[in-house]
C-alpha cells in the first residue's frame, strides 16, 4: 500500500513542479551603442539629444532612462568653415531631458554640416545637408464636416507643391500657445517620396478631435527632409513602439558605429496662424 | 526555369487530355477484357508503395518512401486516446518537430503547405484538430500510408518536400464489422457494411463533447471561468463504397469532411482578444481501377476538395475568410514489361481560390481593402516515369510536364487606379515548368544498398500561415500574376544496412534542398497582409536546406521501436527581409531526435513510450531599448536570431486487451502524454512592464479510452 502511495504522490509531484525550461536569453550582438537624435535647420541653431540603448534584461523606468542619457559628451558641428563644440543643459520639455546646443552656428539651406560626437573613448560622426525648404501655398480654415462638432471648432488645411525629383517629404507640426510643446500632424507615414504635385493636408491640433478653437493662435512648423531621414522616420513611426512586432530588417541609421540614430537637416518654414 | 507560353485554345486542350485518356482506357478495357487477373494481382499493381512486411524493405525500396504499419502506430502512446497514423509521420527521420501546438510536417527544411497530403485520392489541406495533436484521418479506415520524402516518382506532384497517401481499404469485408473508441473528450464509431458480394459500404464518425461535458463538468468543480468559457469542439466523418464490378474492374468513391470550431474569449498573451474561429475540409472521389491484363493496370479518378477558413479576432471586430476548391481528374497506366515497369498519365485540374477577405467593423480603426480578387486557375500535368529493374541495381527516372493557367475573372489593381481587368476565362499569367525526377538504388549485397535522387518540384498553390500556431488560419495562395510557382531542386543519399536477419534496420542519410519563390509575409505583422492586396504584398525569396539523418529500427522481438536523429540547418533569403542577408528559417532544429519503444509483455498486455527532443525554433526578440524621437524604441538585431528553449517531451501508454468473445474484442488504453510536465514553450514575448515572459499550452495529460471491434 506505502509503495502505491509513494508513486501516486511522485505523480502529484510532477504534476505541481513540472519541468520548467529557463528562458535563457542571451542577446547575441547586443552593444552598447551612442544614441543620437540630432537637428539642424535653416536659420536655427543646431541640437543634439545623446542617451545610451540598454539591454532589454534591464528594466525601464524612469531611474534607468535618467541613468542612460549622456551629459559628459564632446559634441562638434560643423560645416567645413565654421566648427563649434556645443554647450550642454538640462531640457525638461523633452525626452531624454538634456540638450546640447549651438550658439553660433546656424544652419542654411543647401548646406551639408558634420557631427562628430565624443564619449568614453568612442567617436561616432554624421552628417547632413538642409534640403531647401519648402513654402506653404495657401491656409485655408473652414467648419469641420463632423455632425456633432461645435461651432467653435475650426478645421485647418496646408496646400503646398511637391517636386519630386527632389525626393524629400514634409512633416508638419503646430503649437498652440497654450500648448507645451509641438504636435506633429501624422502625415509623413502615409506620404510616399513618389508623391508629385499639389497636395493639401490637414493639420491636426493636439486635441482628441485634431481640431482648432477659434481664437486660437498657432504656430506652425513646415520641415522639409531628405530621403535618408524620411526612411528613419517612417521606420520609427511604424510598429517599433508594438512591442510585438517582428522586424523584418534592422533600422537604417546615419550615425556611424558604435552609434545609431538620426542626425538630419531640415529646411524649415514657420508661420503664425491666428483660427478665426 | 519558367517559360510563359501561352495556349490559347486551351480548353480545347482539356478536352482532348481528357478524351483521349478515357477512350484510351475504355478500349483498352475491351481489348484485354478476356485476360484473367486476380484481386491480389490488381492490388499489388495498384501500390507502388513498399511494404513493411517484407523484411527487407527498407534496403530494397525504390524511392527514400515508408509504408507506415498501421498495426505499429496501435501500439504508439494514443494521444486523446486515439491512434494517429499522420503524428506518428513526426517521429521519423527527416520530419522536424513542429514545437508545441504546432501542427503539420516539415521536411527537410520545407514549409508545411510543401506536402501533398492525398486521403484516397483527396486533397487535404487541413488533416489534424486539437492544435494538431492528433490527425483527422480515422485509424480504423486507415489500411495504407505511404510518405515520401526524397526520389518522388512522376506520378506526384504539385509539392516540394513530400507526399503522405492515405488510402482506405478496397476489399470487400466478408461480414459487418463495428469498430468504436470511447474516451473522455471525443468518441468515435466505425462499420463497414458488405451489401452483397461485390459491394460494401463504409462510414466513419467521431466527435468531440468538450463543450457539452468537460466545460460544464470543470465549471462545476471551481475552475476558473477564463478557462471554462473558452469553447473548443471537432467532428470528423468518412462514407464510402467499394464496387467490385467483375474480375478487372474495381469501383469505389469516398466523401471526407472534417470541421473544428474555437471560441476564445480570454486566453492571456495570444493577443488576439475575443476571437472565434472555424475551419473545415470537405471531399469528395470516385476512383476506377481496370486491370487489362496481369502486366497493364488502368486506374483513373475523379476527385474535389474544398477549404474553407473563417476567423474574427479583435474582440469579433474584423473578420477575415479563406477559401480553396480543387476539382481533379487523374488518369494513368501501369504497364509491366520485361525489366520496366512503366507509368504515365495524365492529372487536370480547376481550382477556384480566395486568398482573404478582410470584413471590418467600423469602429475597429482597420479599414480593409477593397482590392479583393479571387483566383481561378487550371493545372495540366502530363507525367512518365519507368522503373528498370535490374538485378541488383533499380533505376526510376521519369519527368513531368505542367502547364498552368492563372484566369480571370481577375483585376489587376494598379497605382493611380490603372486597373487592368481580365474577364471570365482569360488567361492572366501562364506558367509551364518541367519536373525531371531521377532515383537510384544499388544492392551491396542481401543486407546493404546506397540510394541516390535528384529530382525537380514544382508547386503552384502556396499557403501562407498567420498564426504561428495549430490553427490553420492559412491564406490560400496560388501561383499568380504577381507570386511565381515554388521550385526545388532535392538531391539525396543514403547508406542502408540491415543487421541479424533483418532485425535491425539502420540509416545514414544525406540532403541538399534548395528552394525558389518563397513566401514570406511583410513586415512579420498579419496586419498587413489583411489590409491590402495579398498577392501584390507578399515577399518572395529563395530557402535552401541541408543535413544529416540517422536511423536505428528494431523490428522484432519483446521490444521493437527505432531511433532516428537529424541533424539540419534550413536557411531563408529576402531581399526585403534581415537586408538580404541569409536567415535561419522558423522552422530550423538543429538537432531532432525521437525514440519510440513498444514493450509486448503477453497477449493481454502491451506498453509504448515516445520521447522527443527538438531544438528550439527561431524568432525574434529585442536586443535593447532606447529613446528616440521621444518615443521607447526596440532594437532588433539579425532576423530569426533568438532561438526558444529545446522542446522535448515524454509520452507513455499502457494497453490492456479483454480476452475475446466471439467476434467481439476490445482494449483499454491509458496514455499519458508529457509525463514529466515539461512546460514546452509556446510562446515567447517581452513587455515594457515585465520584461521577457514565455507562456506554455500542454500540461501533462492524462487519457483513459476504450476501443472495441466487432
Amino acid at each position: 500500500m506505502e509503495k502505491h502511495y509513494n508513486i501516486f504522490i511522485f505523480f502529484v509531484m510532477i504534476l505541481f513542479v513540472g519541468c520548467n525550461p529557463d528562458l535563457d536569453y542571451e542577446p547575441h550582438g547586443y552593444e552598447q551603442k551612442i544614441i543620437v537624435e540630432g537637428y539642424i535647420a535653416n536659420n536655427e541653431y543646431a541640437k543634439v539629444y545623446l542617451s545610451l540603448n540598454n539591454p532589454t534584461w534591464r528594466k525601464i523606468d524612469s531611474v534607468s532612462i535618467l541613468k542612460s542619457v549622456i551629459r559628459t559628451a564632446k559634441v562638434t558641428v560643423s560645416d567645413g568653415e565654421t566648427t563649434e563644440v556645443l554647450t550642454s543643459s538640462w531640457e525638461h520639455t523633452h525626452f531624454p531631458p538634456y540638450i546640447y546646443k549651438s550658439t553660433e552656428l546656424k544652419g542654411e539651406e543647401g548646406k551639408t554640416y558634420f557631427l562628430k560626437v565624443e564619449y568614453s573613448g568612442h567617436t561616432v560622426t554624421s552628417q547632413t545637408t538642409i534640403p531647401y525648404s519648402t513654402p506653404i501655398e495657401s491656409l485655408d480654415i473652414s467648419i469641420p464636416q463632423q455632425d456633432n462638432a461645435a461651432d467653435t471648432l475650426r478645421t485647418l488645411s496646408a496646400t503646398f507643391n511637391i517636386d519630386n525629383s527632389r525626393h524629400c517629404s514634409y512633416r508638419f507640426f503646430c503649437k498652440r500657445i497654450k500648448d507645451t510643446g509641438y504636435y506633429e500632424t501624422p502625415f509623413l507615414f502615409n506620404s510616399e517620396l513618389n508623391l508629385n504635385g499639389h497636395q493639401t493636408v490637414t493639420v491636426m491640433s493636439k486635441n482628441s478631435n485634431g481640431l482648432f478653437a477659434l481664437g486660437d493662435t498657432v504656430m506652425l512648423r513646415f520641415v522639409t527632409i531628405d530621403s535618408t531621414s524620411t526612411q528613419f522616420f517612417k521606420d520609427i513611426a511604424t510598429g517599433l513602439t508594438q512591442i510585438q512586432s517582428e522586424r523584418l530588417n534592422t533600422l537604417k541609421s546615419n550615425i556611424s558605429e558604435p552609434g545609431f540614430g538620426i542626425w538630419c537637416g531640415e529646411g524649415v518654414r514657420n508661420y503664425w496662424v491666428v483660427i478665426f | 526555369m519558367f517559360s510563359e507560353k501561352i495556349f490559347y485554345n486551351k480548353k480545347h486542350l482539356y478536352i482532348l487530355v481528357f478524351v483521349l485518356f478515357y477512350f484510351w482506357g475504355l478500349s483498352a478495357a475491351t481489348i484485354e477484357s478476356d485476360t484473367a487477373i486476380s484481386q491480389s494481382k490488381t492490388v499489388q499493381l495498384n501500390s507502388v508503395t513498399i511494404s513493411s512486411k517484407l523484411k527487407d524493405a527498407n534496403i530494397k525500396s525504390g524511392s527514400t518512401g515508408i509504408s507506415i504499419d498501421i498495426d505499429d502506430i496501435k501500439l504508439l502512446p494514443k494521444i486523446i486516446g486515439d491512434a494517429d497514423p499522420f503524428k506518428a509521420l513526426q517521429y521519423i527521420s527527416g520530419v522536424s518537430q513542429t514545437g508545441e501546438a504546432k501542427s503539420g510536417l516539415f521536411v527537410r527544411g520545407g514549409n508545411n503547405d510543401q506536402n501533398l497530403i492525398l486521403f484516397n485520392g483527396i486533397q487535404i489541406q487541413n488533416p489534424t484538430h486539437i492544435l494538431g495533436l492528433f490527425s483527422s484521418f480515422n485509424p480504423e479506415l486507415t489500411e495504407q500510408i505511404t510518405f515520401i520524402k526524397a526520389g518522388m516518382p512522376a506520378e506526384y506532384g504539385g509539392c516540394l518536400s513530400s507526399v503522405l497517401d492515405i488510402s482506405t481499404s478496397l476489399n470487400i469485408p466478408e461480414k459487418f464489422t463495428l469498430d468504436g473508441s470511447i474516451g473522455l473528450i471525443s468518441s468515435r464509431f466505425t462499420i463497414k457494411v458488405p451489401i452483397a458480394k461485390k459491394i460494401s459500404f463504409y462510414a466513419a464518425a467521431r466527435s468531440s463533447y468538450i463543450n457539452l461535458i468537460i466545460m460544464p463538468f470543470l465549471e462545476k468543480i471551481g475552475i476558473d471561468k477564463d478557462i471554462t468559457s473558452n469553447k473548443y469542439g471537432f467532428y470528423d466523418i468518412n462514407a464510402g463504397f467499394n464496387y467490385k464490378v467483375n474480375s478487372k474492374n474495381t469501383v469505389s468513391g469516398h466523401f471526407y469532411f472534417n470541421t473544428d470550431y474555437l471560441k476564445m474569449v480570454n486566453i492571456r498573451n495570444l493577443y488576439l482578444g475575443n476571437s472565434k474561429m472555424q475551419w473545415s475540409n470537405l471531399g469528395f472521389s470516385l476512383q476506377h481501377t481496370s486491370a487489362f491484363s496481369d502486366s497493364f493496370l488502368f486506374h483513373q479518378q475523379f476527385s474535389l476538395s474544398n477549404f474553407n477558413m473563417d476567423l474574427k479576432w479583435a474582440d469579433l471586430l474584423i473578420g477575415t475568410t479563406s477559401k480553396y476548391n480543387s476539382t481533379v481528374y487523374k488518369a494513368d497506366f501501369t504497364n509491366l514489361y520485361r525489366l520496366h515497369n512503366f507509368k504515365y498519365g495524365v492529372e487536370c485540374s480547376y481550382n477556384m481560390s480566395f486568398p482573404n477577405f478582410l470584413e471590418a467593423a467600423a469602429v475597429s480603426n482597420v479599414q480593409g481593402s477593397s482590392e479583393y480578387n479571387s483566383i481561378y486557375s487550371a493545372l495540366t500535368s502530363l507525367f512518365f516515369r519507368d522503373e528498370i529493374n535490374f538485378k541488383k541495381l533499380q533505376i526510376n527516372v521519369g519527368i513531368r510536364a505542367n502547364v498552368y493557367f492563372h484566369l480571370g475573372d481577375y483585376t489587376d489593381y494598379r497605382e493611380g487606379n490603372n486597373n487592368v481587368y481580365y474577364k471570365k476565362g482569360k488567361i492572366v499569367k501562364p506558367y509551364f515548368g518541367v519536373e525531371p525526377r531521377l532515383f537510384i538504388r544499388y544492392l551491396l549485397n542481401n543486407v546493404s544498398s546506397v540510394k541516390f535522387s535528384a529530382s525537380r518540384n514544382i508547386q503552384f498553390l502556396n499557403q501562407i500561415p498567420t498564426i504561428n500556431f495549430g490553427i490553420p488560419a492559412d491564406f490560400q495562395m496560388p501561383a499568380s500574376l504577381y507570386v511565381k510557382p515554388q521550385a526545388s531542386w532535392h538531391f539525396s543519399g543514403g547508406y542502408f544496412h540491415n543487421f541479424k536477419n533483418n532485425m535491425w534496420e539502420t540509416s545514414v542519410e544525406a540532403y541538399y534542398k534548395n528552394m525558389e519563390n518563397q513566401l514570406e509575409m511583410p513586415n512579420g505583422d498579419f496586419m498587413e497582409i489583411f489590409t491590402k492586396n495579398v498577392e501584390q504584398t507578399v515577399l518572395s525569396g529563395r530557402g535552401y536546406a541541408y543535413g544529416l539523418e540517422l536511423s536505428v529500427k528494431k523490428t522484432e522481438g519483446k521490444i521493437t521501436g527505432w531511433l532516428s536523429y537529424n541533424l539540419s540547418w534550413t536557411w531563408r533569403q529576402f531581399r526585403e527581409i534581415n537586408n538580404g542577408k541569409p536567415f535561419l528559417a522558423n522552422n530550423d532544429r538543429r538537432h531532432n531526435a525521437s525514440l519510440i519503444l513498444v514493450y509486448k509483455l503477453n497477449e493481454h498486455w502491451d506498453f509504448s513510450a515516445v520521447f522527443i527532443y527538438a531544438t528550439g525554433s527561431k524568432m525574434n526578440l529585442p536586443l535593447s531599448w532606447y529613446v528616440l524621437g521621444e518615443k521607447l524604441m526596440l532594437e532588433y538585431g539579425d532576423y530569426n536570431a533568438f532561438e526558444l528553449p529545446a522542446y522535448h517531451r515524454l509520452d507513455l501508454s499502457v494497453n490492456y486487451k479483454f480476452k475475446s468473445f466471439r467476434r467481439f474484442s476490445s482494449e483499454l488504453n491509458l496514455s499519458v502524454y508529457n509525463v514529466y510536465n515539461r512546460k514546452n514553450p509556446f510562446q515567447v514575448y517581452y513587455n515594457t512592464t515585465d520584461g521577457f515572459g514565455m507562456s506554455y499550452l500542454l500540461p501533462i495529460i492524462p487519457y483513459l479510452s476504450y476501443t472495441f471491434h466487432f
